[in-house]
């Protein structure tokens, strides 16, 4: 299986803190928090020549332990010294420019290395045979915070800057970027040289020459050059060594001896541009003619890959992870970590904040030092599965023969998934989203994807975020306090949610947002933290994403729900809420309002965050998926799929139970929430979710019926609560009588019925509009029918059909809505009405 | 484009503010746009936040970004490295001072610089040869080895019986003495021969008991390291073991076994508001405290202690709560409850009671030792800024000479001859606890916070905890009282529980068993109505618990 990436992983021991609460009572983020909430910053940086980071974990077994797993190769430049692959000046030129533009995009990003040497740097074969580097092991300043954060030591090559050597108990601490350039010039002068230092030239040789080169008062240019190269000459280790005078003045400077005289890395990288012709990097795909693309497409099918290579290293390791085992576990079952009872390191004595004096209590884990590679050979066994697994195969290709066999391999499934999905969120670019919600809706999506998916669904671009990066977020601001107790409150059973980094994050996306809003008389509410939260585990190392989805979302589905004022939104939807329970299940209707249980007294927070603060992450972020492809009405199915779910339960009891039971949702299966309110949506006619407030925003890939105008009006409060179904506009209900779609009743008077009338409508008994189920059961096929059952009625008659409807729905009948309007008002009818 | 003013005044290693300066496009009306930034930048700030900084300055929103952006990042990038310039040269100024002063080579191989993680051990531990044997061993050898034990603990018990018995003879006999002639005075030489003789017989005892235990725990370790080396026991160490499970003789029955009293429930409850966890809570009643660790007749069997095999090095212990006093040595010097539980067999894994104590010990002169290091810096900061210093309850060098603990303090003790706990809590408290009303902040529900939390890191889910924070009930035991404590431990146990579940993944939710421990004696009123708040306060699992 050649494509399939390999992963490397590493442990470090992080410090355990004493003294462990806040000011504020909550605990303080322990290193290896803060560790990990450093994390995806590190792991953003993107370059060819960088070995990807890919996963940080708090051990759960080993307690103080954590993991890193990253990109990871087999061979080092070291060995690719040692074996002489690098002798030729064409290679060596690709290897100064590649580590030192790698060294730059470090430097850029505000990242010391602080690791850089043969053995950190990996070598790869390319195709075509040419020898590519990739660094890895960089940033663990930044990660561990200058390794205040860790206690296991690390082990750094022999050729350490001379400042760090000094300051030998703090060999991170004490990296720079300019200490980077020393380690730099170590790097270029064996690749220039073509020889592995070590060992012709030992440690104490080295050492010699630091301490013979050292000096305060000296020369600043002092270099430690000349003095290497005279050793290995004397030593006769250099017999065929070609002098390359301008690459020998920047290892020259590289490796001068006061820091402040060393280049920047900018320097260096302007002298190496002058002398290498920048390498152009060609597309596979570069190419003039329709014809050389096609012949390029022939030679890449004919090559016969397995596939993997299509897949980005996040969703490969994604699906290493799905194989059921964790870092963790294949760590500890190879021996890399050793796990010791609990029992034998117990602390003896315990005081104040979980201070501690016994600090020679042995860790309950030890672990081997060093990058190991994690096997995938099971993961790889059950992707293949007797099948050879092609590049053709993950498109599904010519493959419908064998389809029921690869569905049952679930691997495999899913990493077609993921390469389908990248696909169609390329399509949207150029066919929009309509053309893929149907296709992403039955995938779903795979939490690597779903910064993209989401991004893609929401509409996000550079405009959407521009302005918030024009804010002054460092700024005070009214929020501040509020925040200040929010944030360290919100998810707090996410490990990430937990870390200074994303508190940090999130507090600056919160006050974005409301410095953006206040115009608008926006305010922040609390819950407003619960929503914005997905966001931003989505979008960890880039806010202003996470700033702009969380806007979007807000307008689509909590329009208006953060005014100053928003209590007329807020029940409006309330009322609206309450009217497609009575629609969709009246028995229950009547049983809350019998008891007095409305919709304010435990829906708010489900609306107001939309169901953020009452569900987990895990479920909250699917749910989402699913929201994100309907329409600005999806959160009331949600709810009425919720409460369904509680139906039994809340018939059962009486008003104060019924408040313990609504909170109650550990169990809650999402998938099935989900593919009721999908139900629901497909049963309420659109119509009788309009609000007045509605966001303007509408979705238009949903079906014809969702996309008829509306000459609806909003009602007052007091109108919404008289009301005990919802209300159909008139478009609507022509587009239904046109389709047969609909159960008509007619409570005007028989004569005017008689003279004219719908087709297929049906007149109400003239009983002094009287609720007369023996009447309406007969109706062909009503029983059955999930078809609206529309009331329409005369001008004057407008509060008594109503009532009646409502008659109806305390007697238990599903599916009543009344015409938002009165039979003489409706307009363009005469081509669907029956005159005598 | 950039124009960067600069101040080389300060040569420090703290940070700095930096003035970053940008000209502003013609046509506005200011020429720059300025922005301080501090150098290095501070944690969790970015260049992006400090170009957001610079655009919402006035005239800054005519900055193009890129443009603004590129020069901000080098403008910090350059404050950077002089910055970290400087401040490596003031450390290796400080490092190279200090070498030559002690006249040293500046550069030498340094071990410090080359250490990695300390391998493990070449010898194994006990604990891993105990677990493998209890793992691999077949179940004949492993029953022989636990019949060992069962065999030991018989040894221990019948010679501490027979000290216990000599002792009360004695003891007896000094009685009668007292009470025949009405007063201690008149046979003063006959009471101190007896005295005397009860000195012997303690020291002879103590002697053998601790030669007993040594023996064994040879003994017993020998087996151990016979099973793991070559699978089997060596036979000379089976000829006195009685292989008759019925061989324990019982010890004085408790008053109370069954505990038909008090109120003894048991709850399934949800910890978390989003993400919840599932835990166990339990209401028992108990006559003293120690009765949760005791082994009464019965209890030792051989596969009481196969169980405590399996569990002892496992991840899953089990841990009882204790009040004490404050010195730890207590328990040895007033031969506590707790210590004659402890004594009635060997403890075959770890260091006896009175070693584990001393450690203790130890510890508390190390702690006191730095508080009152403390108060001494603090007193001398006072007087050189010629402010009064304020009392102290004890002198710092009473201080430093105390072993005994504070208030609110736990110790620790690990146990393999308990019952069903390997792990006691000390939580160290007062007589005022008895009686006074507490709020969260009291030292001693710091104690029970900072017992869920070495619980919930050293693997340890069954705990036990006193839920009135009283041993037994006296006068101020009042049902007021009562479910004020409980309240107040109830609500801070879950409030720990929250914090100990919180920043978990889903799939290594722990999941523990809390006991709250009722004293016997309480009024039925009393019990019901804690059982009921406790339903009220922990939101139960519906459908599990009724």
């Amino acid at each position: 299986m050649g494509s399939f990436p390999q992963f490397g992983a590493f442990v470090l021991r992080a410090q355990e803190k004493t003294g462990r609460t806040c000011i504020n009572g909550l605990p303080v983020a322990s290193p290896a928090k803060q560790m990990l909430g450093r994390f995806p910053y590190l792991q953003s940086i993107r370059h060819d020549n960088l070995a990807v980071y890919l996963h940080f974990s708090e051990t759960v077994i080993a307690r103080d332990l954590v993991i890193v797993v990253m990109e990871h190769h087999s061979s080092t430049l070291a060995e690719s010294l040692k074996a002489g692959e690098i002798e030729e000046d064409a290679v060596k030129s690709v290897l100064y420019s590649e580590i030192c533009a790698a060294m730059e995009v470090l430097h850029r990003n505000n990242v010391i290395h602080g690791f850089l040497d043969i053995d950190s740097i990996v070598t790869i074969r390319k195709d075509n045979n040419d020898i590519s580097t990739k660094l890895s092991g960089y940033g663990l300043p930044f990660l561990t915070n200058y390794g205040k954060d860790i206690a296991s030591f690390m082990k750094f090559g022999f050729f350490l800057a001379p400042e760090r050597i000094l300051n030998e108990e703090e060999s991170l601490f004490a990296a720079t970027y300019q200490s980077d350039v020393w380690e730099l010039g170590f790097v270029l002068l064996q690749i220039y040289l073509g020889i592995v230092l070590e060992p012709d030239m030992s440690e104490s040789e080295y050492l010699e020459i630091l301490n013979k080169n050292f000096s305060f008062e000296s020369d600043k240019d002092n270099s430690v050059m000349e003095d290497i190269i005279q050793l290995l000459t004397n030593k006769k280790r250099l017999p065929y060594h070609k002098k390359c005078e301008w690459l020998e003045e920047i290892i020259t400077k590289c490796l001068r001896m006061d820091w402040e005289s060393r280049p920047s890395i900018n320097e260096v990288i302007e002298k190496i541009n002058e002398q290498i012709p920048k390498l152009t990097k060609r597309s596979i795909y570069d190419v003039m003619t329709a014809e050389d693309m096609r012949a390029k497409v022939k030679t890449e099918m004919a090559k016969d890959r397995d596939g993997f290579e299509k897949l980005s290293l996040e969703n490969a390791f994604y699906l290493w992870k799905t194989c059921g085992s964790s870092p963790e576990i294949i760590l500890l079952k190879k021996g890399i970590i050793q796990n010791h009872a609990p029992i034998s390191s117990y602390p003896i004595v315990r005081f104040d904040d979980f201070n501690q004096v016994d600090q020679g209590v042995e860790s309950q884990s030890t672990f081997e030092y060093g990058v190991f590679e994690l096997p995938k050979k099971k993961t790889l066994a059950r992707i293949e599965k007797g099948q050879k697994v092609s590049a053709r195969m993950f498109h599904k290709i010519g493959i419908t023969k064998n389809y029921d066999h690869l569905k049952e391999n679930i691997l495999y499934e899913t990493a077609s998934n993921m390469l389908t999905i990248d696909h169609l969120l390329n399509a949207s670019a150029v066919f929009g989203v309509s053309s893929i919600v149907s296709r992403l809706s039955k995938i779903g999506v795979i939490s690597t994807q779903r910064s993209d998916v989401w991004c893609t669904l929401l509409d996000i671009d550079e405009t959407k975020w521009s302005t918030y990066l024009n804010l002054d977020l460092l700024a005070p601001h009214s929020s501040d306090r509020q925040l200040e107790v929010d944030i360290p409150r919100c998810h707090q059973y996410d490990s990430f949610m937990t870390t200074p980094a994303v508190q940090e994050s999130l507090r600056k996306v919160l006050k974005g947002w409301q410095i953006i809003t206040e115009s608008d008389n926006y305010v922040y509410w609390q819950g407003c933290d619960s929503l914005a939260t997905p966001f931003l585990l989505a979008n960890m190392s880039k806010p202003y994403v996470a700033y702009a989805c969380f806007k979007e979302f807000t307008h689509r589905y909590c329009y208006k729900f953060y005014l100053k004022d928003n209590s007329e939104v807020i029940k409006e939807y309330l009322g609206i809420f309450y009217h497609l329970v009575a629609y969709i299940d009246p028995v229950l209707y009547k049983h809350l309002k019998n008891n007095g249980f409305d919709a304010e007294l435990f829906a708010i927070p489900w609306f107001l965050t939309c169901f953020a603060h009452e569900l987990p992450l895990s479920k909250l972020v699917r749910l989402w998926d699913e929201t994100m492809i309907h329409g600005n009405s999806f959160p009331l199915m949600i709810a009425l799929a919720m409460l369904n779910r509680l139906r039994d339960k809340l018939l059962s009891v009486n008003f104060n139970e019924m408040i313990i039971i609504i909170h109650d949702q550990p169990d809650l299966s999402i998938e099935e929430i989900i593919k009721n309110a999908k139900g629901y949506e497909t049963i309420i006619p659109p119509s009788c979710t309009f609000r007045a407030h509605a966001s303007p925003w509408k979705e238009n890939y949903a079906g014809d019926v969702h996309r008829l105008p509306n000459s609806m009006n909003g009602l007052s409060l007091g109108e919404l609560s008289q009301l005990h179904c919802p209300r159909l506009s008139t478009e609507e209900l022509l587009w239904r009588i046109e389709r047969n779609l609909i159960y008509l009743i007619d409570t005007r008077k028989e004569s005017e019925y008689q003279s004219e009338h719908f087709s297929n409508s049906f007149n109400h008994p003239s009983n002094g509009l009287v609720a007369d189920i023996d009447w309406l059961r007969f109706l062909p096929g009503i029983v059955n029918s999930e078809l609206p059952k529309c009331f329409i009625y005369e001008k004057n008659d407008k509060e008594a059909t109503e009532a009646l409807a409502g008659a109806y729905v305390m007697k238990g009948v599903p599916y009543v809505c009344v015409l938002h309007e009165s039979y003489e008002s409706i307009k363009d009818k005469s081509t669907l009405i029956v005159k005598t | 484009m950039a124009e960067i003013k600069t101040d080389d005044s300060a040569n420090d290693s703290s940070s700095t503010l930096r003035e970053f300066v940008i000209r502003a496009p013609e046509y506005c009306i200011d020429k720059y746009v300025r922005i301080n930034v501090p150098i290095p930048l501070p944690e969790y700030t970015y260049l992006e936040d400090w170009v957001g900084k610079l655009k919402a300055q006035s005239s800054g929103k005519f900055l193009d970004y890129e443009d603004a952006k590129e020069a901000l990042r080098k403008f910090i990038y350059d404050e950077t490295v002089r910055y970290q310039n400087r401040r490596t040269t003031f450390l290796i100024d400080a490092a190279v001072k200090k070498k030559r002063e002690l006249g040293m080579p500046l550069f030498q191989p340094s071990r410090n610089r080359r250490l990695v993680e300390p391998r493990r051990k070449p010898a194994v531990p006990f604990e891993e040869k105990f677990t493998y044997v209890v793992e691999q061993s077949s179940s004949e050898n492993l029953l022989t080895l636990m019949r060992m034990e069962v065999f030991m603990k018989k040894q221990m018990t019948d010679m501490i019986r027979a000290r216990n018995w000599e002792v009360e003879q004695l003891s007896k006999q000094c009685e009668k003495l007292v009470a025949e002639t009405g007063d201690s005075d008149m046979h003063p030489h006959k009471i101190s021969i007896l005295n005397e003789k009860l000195r012997q017989v303690h020291t002879t005892y103590s002697f053998q008991v601790a030669d007993l235990c040594d023996s064994q725990k040879s003994k017993y370790r020998t087996a151990v390291d016979s099973l793991y080396a070559r699978g089997s026991i060596p036979a000379e160490f089976l000829e006195d073991v009685i292989l008759d499970d019925q061989a324990i003789p019982r010890p004085v029955a408790p008053t109370s076994g069954d505990h038909a009293e008090g109120v003894n429930e048991s709850f399934t409850i949800y910890v978390g508001s989003q993400l919840k966890s599932m835990h166990n809570v339990c209401l028992v009643t108990v006559d003293r405290l120690t009765d949760l660790c005791q082994t009464l007749e019965g209890d030792w069997t051989t596969s009481s202690r196969l169980e405590m095999a399996t569990k002892l090095y496992s991840r899953n212990l089990s841990g009882t709560t204790l009040l004490v006093p404050r010195d730890p040595m207590n328990h040895i010097n007033s031969s506590s409850d707790f210590f004659k539980i402890f004594e009635q067999s060997t403890e075959l894994h770890f260091d006896n009671l009175g070693e584990q104590l001393k450690k203790v010990v130890v510890s508390n002169r190390t702690r006191n030792t730095w508080r009152a290091d403390r108060i001494d810096e603090e007193s001398a900061r006072l007087i050189s800024e010629g402010k009064p210093v304020p009392e102290q309850p004890i002198p710092s060098s009473a201080l430093r000479q105390d072993p005994t603990c504070t208030v609110g303090d736990v110790y620790i003790t690990r146990h393999s001859n308990l019952h069903k706990v390997q792990i006691v809590y000390h939580l160290v408290v007062d007589e005022t606890l008895q009686s006074v009303e507490i709020n969260s902040r009291h030292p001693c529900l710091a104690g029970v916070r900072n017992i869920i939390r070495i619980a919930a890191r050293y693997n340890t889910s069954t705990i036990h905890i006193p839920l009135l924070l009283i041993d037994r009930p006296d006068e101020s035991t009042t049902i007021a009282w009562c479910l004020k404590r409980a309240e107040m431990l109830f609500k801070c146990v879950k409030g720990y529980l929250m914090e100990v579940c919180s920043g978990m993944d889903v799939e290594s939710l722990p999941h523990y068993n809390v006991h709250f421990v009722l004293p016997s004696g309480l009024s039925p009123t009393i019990y019901a109505a804690i059982s009921h708040m406790c339903t009220n306060i922990f939101q139960l699992v519906p459908g599990v618990s009724s």
